[in-house]
């Protein structure tokens, strides 16, 4: 059963006034957690869920200012509070660049800091959800993070399964089991990698993507190799496209996975993130995944959302969609809607291709809502082409279906005025002519 | 022994991996135990003998390396799951699929009585989600799930078998 009191990470040296502020905490609910080490509090704060920060300034191996910097760098939506019997002008100057949120010198009065900091944590919350859907550009946020807390960006995370998947996966960084995430065609599974990788990578653990072509018993010997020379204590090895392997490569996975496979080498720890393309159970059932792969392949199993499940993050990667040149597309009003209302199969990689082909058509003008339904036209017929396995039509092929058979009906009636069709069935004559020339 | 279908096979290994990877995330095992166990889990599930196709009976009996008195004072206090010993429980037949012994067997699980609208089951294996998942999937009724040990599984399994086949004789 999890704790839903806000926790709160005291640092500071002096025990006696560190365990004051603990009792203080405890008894208003939260969990306090103290910690006389800056080195320890920060791994600890990169590793756990804090609400807020509480630090002195000066300390023995790192002063309050370089911890709240290195703090802000991981958790720029953590608050800090400060609290320091030493602050001079200098201090209060630095203190907002460094992520501090608020100053106290002792002697203080800790009811106060009490008080403030309930308001701090509330206003820390509301901000965080205010950064999520802000007005403007809401993939940008002071701190980059779409109000997630951490560096995501594989996905914009506006929406909530996105979101979700974002969360689930780094609360999962820290733990020695193997992932298998789940990867819809299309989806950035080495993007996800390469974020989760920059949670994870420092100096005792080394993190690689091998390509299933790369993948052999030799290559997974070199890199344990080059992990014991380099004194790595943990390997973060990421296998896209894991049905793909032949049986071999599963073997040597499979033993790869295993801790005491390369013990006479090297006595760190392997883990494994499998990137699969459909549901595990489905794979293994259709004998594409052995055994022992399927054994080692961990109790986590997470799912990139696909994009029809996430139409805000549509909008925003269309809004963000950057040119060769570094500008990006311009839209029109309301030229962003007809994009979530198609099924984007292809997930991440057919929008990012439908938006390449937008640019080059209609860039730097701005796009209208008329040159996205055409060009939506043209990729549902083209999807539709490519896909001629029968697959059930969803409502929104049906209508279209529909649209398509109303319009050129109309045309015949109306003896091929175009004109007319289009202010009668109120759409764009680009989209008259397109159907009627079919 | 007979082969177990291909079905039961996906159900057992997917039981057992998230069972093992539930003790080590929680440090009750190591991941070397585990690893040792997964690899006896594999030659017992070739053999055949389901009865022996378990991580737990094998970290448990086989390599000594969990208590099951930790493994259930861990789930009673974690999971805040009611204990159950079943030998001195008559336990009912429920009739459908849900006393089918091969995936009581996969799954170290057995629903042992009909009370109101309500399925009473004991597990072996509470830690690991897609058993409770496949459960709550076939049943019709809610659940009521009670941890129990291995030994109060196998025997209750057996004792259901040997209730349904009684039956059988009486019926023909």
């Amino acid at each position: 059963m999890g704790n839903k009191n806000p926790r709160i990470c005291i640092v500071d040296d002096d025990e006696d006034f560190a365990s004051l502020l603990a009792d203080v905490f405890s008894q208003a609910s939260y969990e306090a957690v103290m910690m006389g080490d800056p080195t320890e509090a920060e791994t600890r704060i990169r590793e756990e869920e804090f609400s807020l920060v509480i630090t002195d300034m000066r300390m023995p191996s790192m002063d309050g200012s370089e911890l709240a910097r290195r703090i802000r760098k991981v958790k720029p939506e953590l608050p800090i509070i400060m609290v320091s019997g030493f602050l001079d002008s200098t201090h209060r100057e630095k203190m907002e660049a460094d992520g501090i949120i608020a100053l106290y010198e002792k002697p203080l009065s800790v009811f106060s800091l009490l008080k403030n900091a309930a308001k701090i944590i509330s206003e820390s919350k509301k901000n965080g959800s205010r950064s999520k859907n802000g007005s403007g550009d809401p993939t940008s946020t002071a701190s980059g993070t779409n109000g997630l807390g951490f560096k995501f960006s594989a996905l914009p995370c506006e929406s909530k399964a996105a979101k979700n998947f974002a969360e689930s996966l780094y609360e999962r960084r820290n733990r020695k089991q193997n992932i298998c995430i789940i990867t819809p065609a299309g989806s950035p599974f080495r993007e996800v990698v390469a974020d989760f990788f920059q949670w994870v990578e420092n100096d005792k653990t080394g993190c690689h993507l091998i390509e299933p072509v790369e993948l052999s018993k030799d290559s997974l010997a070199n890199l344990v190799s080059a992990a014991s020379e380099k004194g790595i204590e943990n390997l973060i090895l990421a296998v896209p496209e894991t049905e793909d392997l032949d049986s071999k490569q599963q073997d040597q996975i499979g033993r790869g996975t295993r801790t005491g496979t390369f013990r006479d080498q090297w006595k760190g720890h392997i883990r494994f993130l499998f990137g699969i393309g459909q549901d595990v159970e489905t794979i293994y059932q259709d004998g594409s995944l052995s055994d022992e792969l399927y054994l080692a392949m961990g109790g986590s199993e997470l799912t990139i959302p696909s994009l029809r499940d996430c139409p805000e993050d549509i909008k925003s990667i269309a809004r963000n969609f950057t040119l060769e040149d570094g500008s990006k597309l311009t839209w029109e009003d309301n030229a962003l809607n007809p994009l979530t209302g198609y099924d984007w199969p292809g997930n991440h990689r057919e929008l990012t291709k439908f938006l390449s082909r937008l640019a080059s058509d209609h860039a730097p003008e701005p796009i209208s809502s008329d040159a996205v339904n055409t060009a939506l036209q043209t990729e549902f017929a083209e999807s539709k082409t490519e896909d001629n396995s029968a697959a059930p039509t969803d409502l929104r092929t049906s209508l279209l279906d529909c649209r398509e058979s109303y319009l050129r009906g109309l045309n015949t009636l109306l003896d091929g005025d175009q004109e007319a069709v289009s202010s009668i069935a109120d759409v764009s004559p680009k989209l008259v002519d397109q159907i009627v020339s079919q | 022994m007979p082969e177990v279908s291909k079905e039961t096979r996906a159900l057992i290994l997917r039981s057992n991996r998230f069972l093992a990877n539930s003790l080590s995330e929680h440090d009750l095992v190591t991941d070397e135990d585990v690893e040792e166990a997964n690899e006896k889990l594999l030659e017992a599930v070739d053999s055949g003998n389901l009865r022996q196709m378990s991580v737990l009976n094998i970290l448990i009996y086989e390599l000594k390396k969990l208590e099951e008195k930790d493994y259930i004072d861990f789930l009673l206090k974690e999971r805040q799951i009611g204990l159950i010993a079943l030998r001195n429980y008559r336990p009912r037949p429920i009739g459908n699929e849900m006393n089918d012994p091969e995936k009581c067997w996969a799954t170290w699980t057995v629903p042992f009585d009909l009370v109101g609208d309500y399925y009473l089951v004991a597990t072996a294996y509470y830690l690991s989600q897609p058993v409770i998942d496949y459960w709550e999937k076939i049943a019709d009724k809610p659940i009521v799930w009670y941890a129990t040990t291995i030994e109060s599984v196998t025997e209750t399994i057996d004792r259901l078998a040997d209730t349904d086949s009684a039956e059988t004789e009486g019926v023909e």
